[in-house]
């Protein structure tokens, strides 16, 4: 009878510090911090005791808010035709009059950085923001960049040189976006998709050639 | 009689460490309570705040606060970086630049669900106006950049079809310049379109967490906590620029 006395009191001891526990972490992880963001709230609270807006006040503000509104959707406008690429999803959407007329799969850059030595290093990286189309060109001739030999693992040759002039690796058409970076087509379609650029934008080519037809000189290109 | 007297008290260190966590747990009350005071100093605002003529009214309330957004917004369309935009008001998530939205999910769902809501006017413009990311964490890289070294025999540079591809849901935190915490959580979308959120799990994960790297903490930050589709959020972090501004609305 003693011993069973016994087992119980320390099943119960058990029990009571399990319960114990559970209620503090409870406490802990949930109350406390509610306790808190109540605490925040409640020192931060509207406090009472003021005077209502008049009609006239009222009526004031209405406008003021819508005058804001269309003063900012005026600013947001993006116009006619843009292009929004995303170079997480390596996707793209082609708007015309507000409405999405074309989505796909694009490329991007691939973030490889490749240093040669400490002053001569690139970053493949398509930069992110609001850029404008600058040119649009038809049947673009690649004018290859240092870089472009030393990934091949060859010395660049000198500016001018024939070796750095390649056709048809662009596609059909390019538009270019300002320093150095250009959408345009490609020959390696299976890896649209990815990340694998040097920091242009590569589309399929029938994509590109819809995007190069629907795009003017001064169109917005949204990257992000 | 003898026989249980003489055993070997098992209460007593039972006992002492009950009386540990509730000593721990005061502890954290009262401190809970000085981190919010805290806070409230460092933020410079006052508790007993005459508010403007019409705050006190729901419909003008949130005109001024959707006047407020619109002029808040404005402003950020002039610069040229990407910002984050929270409008908790209509449950959506925007970045933007130039005053254009280039992506803008939903909110699939939040906690507390009164972030911000019913502050005064001088707390609520204080801590919903323009402020910079000024500390952040995720569990993938921002830039998952790859170094490659010039001739030589690399040949992850020829693989640049094998690029790390992050699968893991988003969780990614930050804190803002007037202190507010946001803790983004991405949610995957299940083969039939639906997504797979289990928000309490991962809450109390994140609560765990917490309390685990700091049990008493003398830095209280308003948190809110956001469900995001797991596709968006990644864009989203993505394109915020480090320091990035953010923008609140609710």
């Amino acid at each position: 009878m003693e011993s069973k006395r016994l087992v119980i009191r320390k099943h119960s001891l058990v029990f009571s510090f399990i319960a114990g526990l559970i209620l503090f972490i409870s406490i802990s992880l949930f109350l406390i911090p509610s306790f808190s963001y109540w605490l925040f709230s409640l020192s931060t609270k509207t406090t009472s005791g003021t005077m209502p807006l008049t009609e006239t006040e009222l009526n004031h503000m209405q406008q003021k808010a819508a005058l804001l509104e269309r003063n900012f959707n005026r600013i947001s406008s993006p116009g006619y035709s843009f292009l929004i690429i995303n170079t997480t999803h390596n996707t793209f959407g082609l708007y015309r009059n507000r409405e999405m007329i074309a989505s796909g799969l694009c490329s991007t850059g691939s973030l490889i950085h490749l240093e040669v030595d400490s002053l001569q290093s690139w970053m493949f990286e398509t930069p992110k923001g609001l850029l404008r189309v600058r040119n649009k060109i038809t049947n673009p001739v690649w004018r290859k960049p240092d870089w472009a030999f030393i990934e091949e693992g060859i010395q660049p040759p000198p500016p001018g040189h024939p070796s750095r002039y390649e056709k048809g690796v662009l596609g059909d058409y390019a538009l270019d976006l300002g320093n150095g970076y250009l959408i345009h087509g490609t020959l390696y379609q299976r890896l649209l998709g990815m990340p694998v650029t040097h920091g242009c934008v590569r589309l399929k080519d029938t994509d590109l050639e819809l995007v190069f037809n629907t795009l003017n000189i001064g169109s917005k290109v949204y990257i992000f | 009689m003898e026989k249980i007297l003489s055993k070997p008290k098992v209460w007593v260190p039972v006992v002492i460490l009950a009386g540990m966590l509730v000593i721990l747990m005061i502890i954290q009350l009262i401190n809970s309570c000085y981190a919010v005071n805290a806070l409230l100093k460092k933020e410079g605002l006052n508790y007993q705040v005459e508010n403007s003529a019409g705050w006190n009214e729901y419909e003008t309330r949130n005109l001024k606060k959707d006047i407020f957004w619109y002029e808040q917004l404005l402003i950020l369309s002039q610069a040229d970086s990407i910002y984050l935009a929270f409008d908790l008001q209509d449950s959506l998530v925007q970045i933007g630049i130039k005053g254009f939205n280039m992506v803008q999910t939903k909110i699939l769902h939040l906690h507390p669900s009164d972030f911000l809501k019913d502050l005064n006017e001088d707390s609520y413009r204080h801590f919903t106006t323009i402020n910079p990311i000024v500390e952040e964490t995720a569990c993938i890289p921002k830039k998952a950049v790859k170094k490659v070294i010039a001739y030589s025999d690399n040949e992850e540079h020829h693989d640049a079809d094998k690029l790390p591809v992050y699968d893991i849901p988003l969780s990614w935190s930050f804190t803002t310049g007037s202190n507010l915490r946001v803790v983004i959580t991405g949610v995957k979308r299940m083969a039939d379109s639906s997504f797979s959120l289990q928000p309490t799990q991962d809450f109390v994960k994140y609560r765990f967490l917490e309390f685990i790297k700091q049990p008493v903490s003398k830095h209280y930050n308003p948190t809110i906590y956001l469900w995001l589709c797991d596709q968006d959020a990644k864009a989203i972090f993505r394109a915020v620029p480090p320091g990035g501004k953010v923008l609140f609305r609710n």
